[in-house]
Formats: structure tokens, sequence, C-alpha cells
């Protein structure tokens, strides 16, 4: 069955996070491969997912607090 | 209750080893969640050691074999709300304005009336800057930010998520979805500063 451009949009969110059945899925992925607009914009999306990601949270534990928490762990009674 | 689902550990030293292989690997992942709510460095750091002590004494309840980052991320979320968002909360009254249906690609098509250059949604993203990105996460009410961070950037499914933060799925979905607007509307004005800056210093 086939589905609309708003109907694939509406889906977006849940496409991008991977949380669509196997039957939603294949709905949406073969409105893409039809639709150029809705295709160029879910890659625009996940795109942006991928930036922040990357981007969002690159920092690291400073080794400092590391070692100081394994130590206050290692002094718990 | 069930005892034999539980971590039994006949001595400090076994459960000291045993916490360190389960807890100790998501400290990145529990810090840089903790900078993007508190938003400086201090707190952050206040924040995850409390979390890795209060972990280490609840210990015992963490069912071995079970998603330990998980469980950690409630800690740290219950201690967030607990301890830091008394201080700032803030009802969440979003104006209408927030809540259109805001996609950054619908702007960027807005923009060039009629044949759409095929390259300007690249040059958009690429011109995204790092600091952007994580003031903008940031700006977010906290209810649509921790929800972005588990699922955009931690990787964590609805269901855990909805087990994180104690809420229904449909709850993660929507925040998830009014939290990407806003976080694109956010992008999509410091772009336009940052542009703006650049067109006026040339
Ligand atoms: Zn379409």
């Amino acid at each position: 069955m086939k589905i609309t451009c708003n109907e694939a949009v509406k889906n977006l969110i849940d496409y991008l996070h991977r949380e669509l059945g196997n039957i939603e899925r294949k709905k949406i992925d073969e409105h893409l491969e039809k639709c150029y607009k809705c295709c160029d914009k879910f890659e625009f999306e996940e795109k942006l997912s991928d930036i922040i990601c990357k981007q969002g949270g690159d920092e690291t534990c400073p080794k400092r607090l590391k070692s100081n928490i394994i130590k206050l762990i290692n002094e718990v009674e | 209750m069930s005892s034999t689902t539980r971590g039994i550990y006949s001595n400090h030293e076994e459960k000291v080893r045993a916490f360190n292989e389960e807890a100790v690997s998501h400290m990145d992942a529990l810090y840089r969640t903790a900078l993007r709510t508190t938003r400086n460095d201090k707190d952050a750091e206040d924040l995850v050691q409390s979390t890795y002590l209060k972990a280490f004494k609840s210990f015992h309840q963490f069912k071995p074999g079970t998603n330990c980052k998980a469980w950690m991320f409630r800690i740290m979320t219950n201690l967030y709300i607990n301890n830091y968002q008394k201080k700032a909360r803030m009802p969440l009254n979003l104006s209408l304005d927030d809540m259109e249906d805001f996609y950054l690609y619908n702007q960027l098509a807005l923009g060039t009336a009629g044949e759409k250059k095929s390259n300007v949604e690249e040059e958009f993203l690429s011109g995204i800057l790092d600091s952007e990105v994580k003031s903008a996460i940031e700006k977010l009410p906290y209810e649509f930010k921790i929800t972005v961070i588990l699922a955009d950037i931690e990787g964590f499914r609805y269901k855990e998520i909805a087990d994180i933060i104690g809420c229904p799925i449909g709850t993660v979905r929507s925040r998830l979805s009014r939290g990407r607007k806003l976080l694109e509307k956010y992008l999509w004005n410091y772009a336009k500063k940052r542009d703006y800056v650049k067109e006026n210093s040339k």
C-alpha cells in the first residue's frame, strides 16, 4: 500500500531512530525510492542526526575526576 | 523479590571489581550528558561523582546482565532532577511559535525560491559549528534536552529512555519530535547570525 508525503514525514522521527516495524519501514523506503523530495529531506535529517551525535557530546571525563571517583569507591565501606 | 537476579558479592573487593567492570566505562557518556544538563564543569563533575557513589551504594540492586549504562543514567537523571533542576525549575510553557512544524530543510528550500541549488543543504550542514550544536542542545527545555541526548547522542532505544526518565514511550516520541524542531530552529538562528556577522565584516 502506497503512502503519501505527509504520512512519510509524520514517521520521520521514528524512522531516524529505527523505531519503526519492518512493514512500516518498508513502506517509507518504497516511498523514498520514488519521491525525490522526501528522499532529499530524510537524507538531510539523517546527516543532521550524525552532526548532533558527533558534535553534541565529544567531551571525555577528566582523568582527575575518573581517578578520584575510583579512589572514593574503594574507600566506601 | 527474587534474590537470584541481584548481584551478590561476598566481599568489598569483589563488589568493587564487579562495579569497576560494569560501571566505569560509562563515565565519559555520563560526564558529557552532565555537562549539557548542568552547563558547567564544576556541577557536571559533582553530578557524575554523586552518581557513581550512589550507584556503588545501590549496586546490589543492579541485575547483572542488564543494561548498566541505562541503569547509571537513571540514577543520574534522578539526582539531577532532585538536586539541580529544583533550583532552575521552569514551567514548560513554550509559545505556539515554538511548536510550528519547523524543519531546517523546509527553511533551506524556502530560501532558494524556485530551483533549489543541490548543494545548499550540504553547505549548511558543513557550516554548523561544534559550539552551536552544544549550545543549541543546552538551550532546550530540560525534558526535551535529556530525551534528545539519550536518543541522539547516547543511542538509547525509546523503551530504554522511557525507563530512564520514567515516562510512557509515546512521551519519548513526542519530546524527541518537538525537541528536534526546536533544536533546528536554534541552529537556524545561529547560522543566520553567523552569516550576518560574516557579511558585515567583509
Ligand atoms: Zn514524498
